[in-house]
């Protein structure tokens, strides 16, 4: 069940890490009119940004309740292991990690209402910064997983 | 702006979270080893380590709502909307510098 429950966690932060690198990479980018072939980079970001902020939301909350539920025995296996590995870094990544997700959930409300449509012009600056800051805490939280889940799966 | 409350909620979650974990108070811990709940500290090696990451997210929750549905939606409204996101990242910023001890 315990890896059943990891695995389904590891495919949401996937989809959710996907969508939302997407997004990112669509509000940093200034479309210009006329312009030639498009890089990979350029095609990488040219997605309807808003159509992906309701799907984020749900697989931030689905993923982080996941992770909660795995917490237990993360907490009495994989933290004593590291402890015991004397590997102090890989348990603080982990608690930065815990603490991000956090305040990743907070964020979500604000990062809804700024999405929804119809956009407003005037808020793409917040829009933008929202999603880059929900970028880097799920780009963090998918490597220290993925990360510690090499040194002592559970 | 319609839920405006919404920039309330987010931008005091990062706020009391963080001051929950710093002051490590939290109203319940959980704890595995038993697969209980307690409002109490429980003492001995059979509890084994408390879990308080769900009680610090469950009052922030708590706290922030109440916030959120507390101030009025005009003062809501005329609140920077930059706030929304530079009040979360200043929070990410003092999670960093506080967990920068399991590096040194």
């Amino acid at each position: 069940m315990l890896v059943v429950m990891l695995i389904v966690h590891g495919l949401l932060a996937v989809t959710l890490l996907g969508a939302i690198t997407h997004q990112a990479f669509s509000v940093a980018r200034r479309p210009r009119a006329g312009a030639g072939p498009r890089s990979f980079v350029s095609r990488f970001g040219s997605v309807p940004a808003a159509s992906y902020a309701q799907p984020i939301v749900m697989l931030f909350v689905a993923t982080a309740i996941m992770g909660a539920l795995l917490y237990p025995q993360y907490r009495i296996e994989v933290r004593t292991t590291l402890e015991d590995l004397q590997l102090p870094a890989a348990n603080g990544v982990f608690e930065i990690k815990e603490h991000l997700i956090a305040v990743g959930l907070g964020l979500l409300p604000s990062y809804w209402l700024y999405w929804r449509a119809p956009l407003a012009p005037e808020h793409a600056g917040t829009r933008k910064y929202l999603t880059w800051i929900l970028a880097f805490l799920v780009w963090w939280g998918f490597l220290v997983g993925h990360v510690l889940n090499n040194i002592r799966g559970l | 702006m319609k839920y405006s409350s919404f920039k309330i909620f987010s931008i005091a979650f990062g706020a009391f979270y963080t001051a929950f974990f710093i002051s490590l108070w939290s109203p319940f811990r959980y704890y595995p080893m038993l697969n209980k709940f307690s409002l109490a500290p429980i003492e001995g090696p059979e509890a084994g380590p408390p879990i308080l990451w769900y009680g610090w997210v469950a009052a922030a929750l708590v706290s922030s709502a109440v916030l959120a549905l507390i101030v009025p939606r005009r003062l809501a409204d005329r609140l920077w909307h930059g706030y929304t996101w530079l009040l979360p990242a200043i929070t990410l910023v003092v999670i960093l510098v506080s967990q920068r001890h399991w590096f040194l």
